[in-house]
């Protein structure tokens, strides 16, 4: 298996042509197994790979498996080639189990879809493609994978294209990460350039070999976090990542959750190397990191919509990784991606499970009650709120403690470190406080919804509420991977240790026994009180407390409502000026060269009579325009 | 002594040339003894005479004839075999497109392949004059193709549009040729690369020649600013001759100048030449994407995302060296294989040609033609230069070679725009995918030959993209062989 690990993208890619060639006209059953077993055919050839590799390799090696090579032109190229070591063999088993239980889940959640086969033959090839995206050996492979999650995205998020505010929630998506595209390629040039391959372990040894310039290694670093803001959706191009949940449930689950949205905080675990050699770009990357986590959980404490209001929790969630990976925690960041795959993937898939209960119904200010109507679903909600606020020993509560513990102890910039640990705390207080909002307003208190709605209140069928089960089980235990020194064992910082080699100057990240022990108890301290004070607003109180905030201070109310107006913001300053300069160049344009054409009337006037007849567009303008490019030029060079 | 002006092996050497010519004249016999016949079996005898040709290739030796002035090489070779892809795919659209508008008849095939046989002088002509002599055949073809519509408005405005403007540029061809004669005594490429080893290139005259001749080709390439007319004439055009002549004539025009400016590369880096190349590819880039996103008609979209394709190529001329020429040459293939299958879904929108093909006329498609759709969205993906396809491989090999040139900041532009370029592309996509069709839009009409050529197109993109290194070493190598000498 360890040499056909090309084999594991394959099989759901296989999955997707058959339902997307035969799924319309070969009926549901053949759907659902066709897709069913594209991603549990990945899990499990990828689960023999990582058996198989545990046999070979002691020492956390990289194991590489070259298929072709797939260009090479002068000294430099790059191979098609799939690569198996620590942090992939994570993301693997991450993408692919929890990758089949959201596939299980949308089987019973999909089933009175019309496009039921389109929805599968898309999530099979995005499970093709994140496998490239993880597998890959190098920058360019993996920003094939990269692109191909992009657009799986984009054909996902627009799935109820009759809804127009779908469609164009997948273009804008597509369109933002395109921006952190440009960061990418220009990185990979660069790599080209200066390091002179763009395979990961050969950019890492040019890279901790030296005599590169500092300044490139730094533009390099922050071109790929450029890239990693696009598809992680941080400050400043997180705007797509809430309006992509126009798309369904289970793809917001497992697409703009637990896997597609953690490809930047992978990639810049990934580079370790490069980035610890430029700290500016590191704390660049904590930084916006934690101005995201903060930023993000503000704006989730006033949404309505159950699943922006997860939305926003995933933007935040994703800044606490980058503030890990920020500060030279580069488990720890790998670490909060493990369990926030668990915890988010249950939240999401739970959502779904209450919208479906309430007949398609999203905003929670006409939910309420639901607790003893869903049980199941109201249990696993339950618990992954309890994981994603911080309590321990909840998975939530060890990788948020790591990575809050690492940024009060980073040796790469102290005194940052200091305020990064700052702002992560107050965004891990808001979390708590929003996440229990959402849980009392949705299953405590009265029915706010329709008569009609409430009789339809039931719970989900059991390929939906088992990957819930599951996931919550995993939410509760996924923490013991990575427990803290002073209390166990880190299994997980060891497994990744070989991955982290020591720079020059910049050996492992120590965290003293003390902080450790500080910090842990600040951080329960803190969950334990955005509980209370969410618990204390909106248990039995319905929506007193937000309309009495409403009335008190109107205009940070509608501040956050309208998430500090920055959709409004990218509008007037970046997407209005660039549509009206193309209209500016296509039309203004035509009209000057009209205008001269006017002016010098007279020396066309021969042309003019016998061109008369035309209709659009006019030869004359196009001659003296012609004619006029010459000149200039002629005059520019001579 | 005198050269004899017919070496040993000539006809070997214009194998394919021969082929193309008789085959033209065979097409027009028929046509003219029985036109029934003609219409039944021009188009796929067209095809076999493309093939054929391709073919050929294999008994051509490479060296220098007709007194030096007529190349056989590698570099040829892969721009020939452009060429007929070209005149393949857009044969192969034209057929059902011509007998749907009541237009087929043998004519419009022979001079497809006279046309192809002038751009394969162009690419082979060591002679400015060889050249301008093939231009001057593509023209005479491409001014009639494109008026074959003949009782449609804006065809014919299309063709005499085509015909005023190449009269015009065609002047500063030959004007500029005249200023190169007088300054350097001669025509010839290797009259002129003898010249400019020694010379410094402050003479006037030459910045003049150059500037007119660049012009010239400027407009055939459709580079801006001498693009204008490109949008009104592929509007006009049958379809699949403005799909032919959105590439492949362009293809013809690139491996001239990549001579030419081979020739002047010893004092290129030193004058002001390569900043006026330069400020065209940017001008070219800027333009064509930005004015691609306000168009609605297809045809004037693709003209624009044509412009703007141009430029990414002239990137990579603004220093010839091998591996640039070996970029140049796999982007061409690489865009006849997207561009005219896109155009060519375009042509089986069954709509009155006089009107514009809009997006409004794609919309569903991917659902009422699956398989138009899926070329449609392959074709998009490759130009807007997604990876796994051609367009990806081909646009990154691009910007690569300028990188390593060292024109940076004309790379960073490039890859800037061709990332606002994925809004415009994408947008077709949605339209195939996320629009329902408009009542009374009509199912676009299908047909073996139109699926055939979509079939070929959408192999070559994969296959480029997939599995690029057969392509690239043959470009490789020939690209090296061509700039040995």
């Amino acid at each position: 298996m360890l040499n056909t690990l090309w084999l594991i993208p394959i099989v759901p890619f296989a999955g997707f042509l058959l339902n997307g060639f035969f799924g319309k006209r070969a009926g549901k059953s053949f759907v659902t197994a066709v897709a069913l077993a594209g991603s549990l055919g990945a899990a499990l050839l990828g689960t023999w790979a990582v058996i198989e590799y545990n046999a070979h390799y002691h020492h956390g090696e990289r194991h590489l498996n070259v298929v072709y090579n797939w260009f090479t032109s002068g000294n430099i190229g790059a191979d098609i080639a799939f690569q198996l070591d620590p942090l992939s063999i994570i993301m693997l088993m991450v993408v692919t189990w929890v990758g089949f239980l959201i596939h299980l889940y949308s089987v019973g959640y999909m089933s009175h879809e019309e496009g039921y086969w389109r929805y599968f033959a898309y999530l099979n090839l995005f499970m093709a493609m994140m496998l490239i995206l993880i597998l890959g050996s190098s920058y360019l492979f993996m920003f094939v994978g990269w692109e191909g999650v992009g657009l799986c995205s984009y054909l996902l998020i627009g799935f109820y294209y009759d809804k127009d505010f779908a469609a164009a929630a997948g273009k804008k998506a597509f369109i933002v990460n395109r921006i952190g595209d440009f960061g990418f390629l220009v990185a990979m040039f660069l790599m080209f350039a200066y390091l002179g391959s763009v395979d990961f372990m050969k950019v890492q040894q040019a890279a901790m070999a030296g005599g590169v310039d500092s300044a490139i290694i730094t533009a390099i670093c922050l071109l790929l976090f450029l890239g990693a803001t696009g598809k992680s959706a941080q400050i400043p191009l997180y705007v797509w990542l809430p309006d992509a949940m126009a798309g369904p449930t289970p793809v917001s689950a497992l697409i703009h959750a637990a896997t597609m949205v953690t490809a930047g905080v992978y990639m810049v675990a990934r580079s370790n190397v490069l980035y610890r050699l430029s700290p500016i770009a590191m704390m660049v990357v904590a930084l916006i990191g934690a101005a995201t986590a903060l930023f993000a959980a503000t704006i989730g404490l006033r949404q309505n919509d159950i699943k922006k209001v997860l939305a926003y929790s995933t933007v935040s969630q994703l800044g606490f990784m980058f503030m890990g990976v920020g500060v030279g925690a580069f488990a720890a960041g790998v670490f909060h991606l493990v369990t926030h795959a668990f915890f988010k993937a249950c939240l999401f898939l739970g959502s779904g499970s209450v919208i479906h209960a309430m007949s398609g119904e999203q905003d929670i200010r006409r939910m309420g009650g639901l607790w003893k109507k869903i049980p199941i679903t109201a249990w696993t909600f339950l618990i992954a709120t309890i994981a994603i606020a911080g309590f321990p020993p909840f998975a939530g509560f060890f990788s948020k403690d790591e990575i809050l513990a690492s940024a009060w102890s980073t040796h790469f910039f102290p005194g940052v470190g200091k305020l990064v640990y700052v702002l992560g705390t107050i965004a891990a207080f808001f979390t708590a406080f929003y996440m229990f909002r959402l849980f009392y307003l949705t299953f405590f208190g009265k029915f706010r919804g329709t008569h009609e709605q409430e009789h339809h209140v039931h719970e989900s069928p059991a390929t939906m509420t088992v990957p819930l089960i599951i996931l919550a089980f995993l939410s509760i235990v996924g923490g013991f991977i990575g427990l803290p020194h002073v209390i166990g064992h880190n299994w997980l910082a060891e497994w990744m240790h070989p991955l982290i080699p020591d720079v020059e100057g910049h050996g492992p990240l120590h965290i003293a026994g003390v902080v450790e022990w500080t910090v842990m108890i600040v951080s329960a301290l803190v969950a334990l009180a955005g509980f209370l004070l969410a618990r204390s607003l909106y248990r039995g109180r319905e929506l007193a407390a937000d309309e009495s905030f409403e009335r008190r201070s109107p205009a940070v109310a509608r501040t956050l409502e309208n998430k500090y107006y920055v959709d409004e913001f990218y509008g007037a300053a970046v997407v209005r000026p660039l549509a009206a300069s193309s209209r500016f160049l296509w039309k203004v344009i035509d009209a000057i060269i009209d205008g001269i054409a006017a002016m010098l009337g007279f020396i066309v006037r021969g042309f003019g009579d016998l061109l008369r007849f035309f209709q659009t567009g006019n030869v004359r303008n196009y001659a003296l325009m012609f004619f006029l490019g010459v000149v200039v030029f002629l005059f520019l060079l001579v | 002594m005198i050269q004899p002006l017919l070496e040993a092996g000539w006809m070997n050497a214009i194998l394919p040339e021969l082929v193309l010519v008789g085959g033209g004249l065979l097409l027009l016999m028929i046509e003219g003894f029985s036109p029934k016949t003609s219409r039944s079996i021009s188009g796929p005898l067209a095809v076999i005479l493309l093939i054929a040709a391709t073919w050929a290739q294999n008994f051509t030796v490479g060296g220098t004839f007709f007194g030096n002035t007529y190349q056989i090489s590698g570099i040829t070779r892969v721009f020939d075999l452009t060429f007929l892809l070209a005149g393949i795919l857009a044969t192969l659209f034209a057929r059902e497109y011509l007998e749907r508008e009541g237009i087929d008849s043998g004519e419009f095939y022979a001079l497809l392949l006279w046309g192809t046989v002038g751009m394969m002088m162009m690419a082979k002509g060591l002679d400015l004059l060889i050249v301008i002599l093939g231009l001057e055949i593509l023209s005479i073809c491409i001014f009639v193709l494109l008026g074959y519509h003949r009782r449609l408005p804006v065809s014919n405005e299309a063709s005499l549009k085509y015909f005023l403007m190449g009269a015009f540029a065609t002047g500063f061809i030959l004007y500029g040729t005249a200023l190169f004669y007088g300054a350097t005594r001669s025509t010839h490429v290797d009259g002129l690369r003898q010249y400019f080893l020694t010379a410094d290139g402050s003479n006037p005259i030459l910045t003049v020649a150059f500037v007119l001749l660049v012009a010239g080709f400027g407009f055939k390439l459709a580079l801006a600013p001498f693009h204008p007319w490109a949008p009104d004439v592929y509007q006009g055009a049958p379809t699949p001759v403005a799909a032919w002549l959105s590439v492949a004539p362009k293809a013809a025009t690139l491996i001239a100048l990549i001579r030419l400016f081979d020739a002047m590369a010893p004092v290129f880096q030193r004058t002001q030449w390569m900043l006026m190349l330069a400020a065209m590819a940017v001008l070219s880039m800027i333009i064509g994407n930005a004015v691609a996103i306000v168009q609605r008609d297809l045809k004037r979209m693709l003209a624009y995302s044509g412009i703007a394709h141009v430029g990414y190529m002239m990137i990579a001329l603004l220093t010839v060296r091998d591996e640039s020429v070996a970029a140049v040459a796999i982007y061409a293939i690489t865009y006849a294989l997207m561009n005219i299958g896109a155009f060519g879904v375009v042509s089986m929108l069954g709509k009155n040609q006089n009107d514009p093909q809009t997006l409004d006329d794609i919309a569903g498609l991917g659902f009422r033609r699956p398989f138009f759709g899926l070329a449609m969205a392959l074709c998009m993906f490759s130009l807007a230069g997604l990876p796994p396809t051609a367009g990806f491989i081909s646009k990154f090999y691009i910007f690569k070679t300028a990188i390593e040139s060292g024109h940076t900041t004309v790379a960073f532009i490039g890859i800037l725009m061709s990332i606002v370029s994925v809004y415009y592309y994408l947008r077709v996509v949605y339209y195939l995918y996320m629009k329902e069709a408009a009542d009374g839009v009509p199912v676009p009409v299908s047909g073996v030959f139109a699926t055939g050529a979509l079939a070929i197109s959408m192999i070559g993109i994969l296959l480029i993209g997939i599995f690029p290194t057969p392509l690239f070493q043959m470009a490789g190598n020939a690209a090296r062989e061509l700039l040995r000498q």
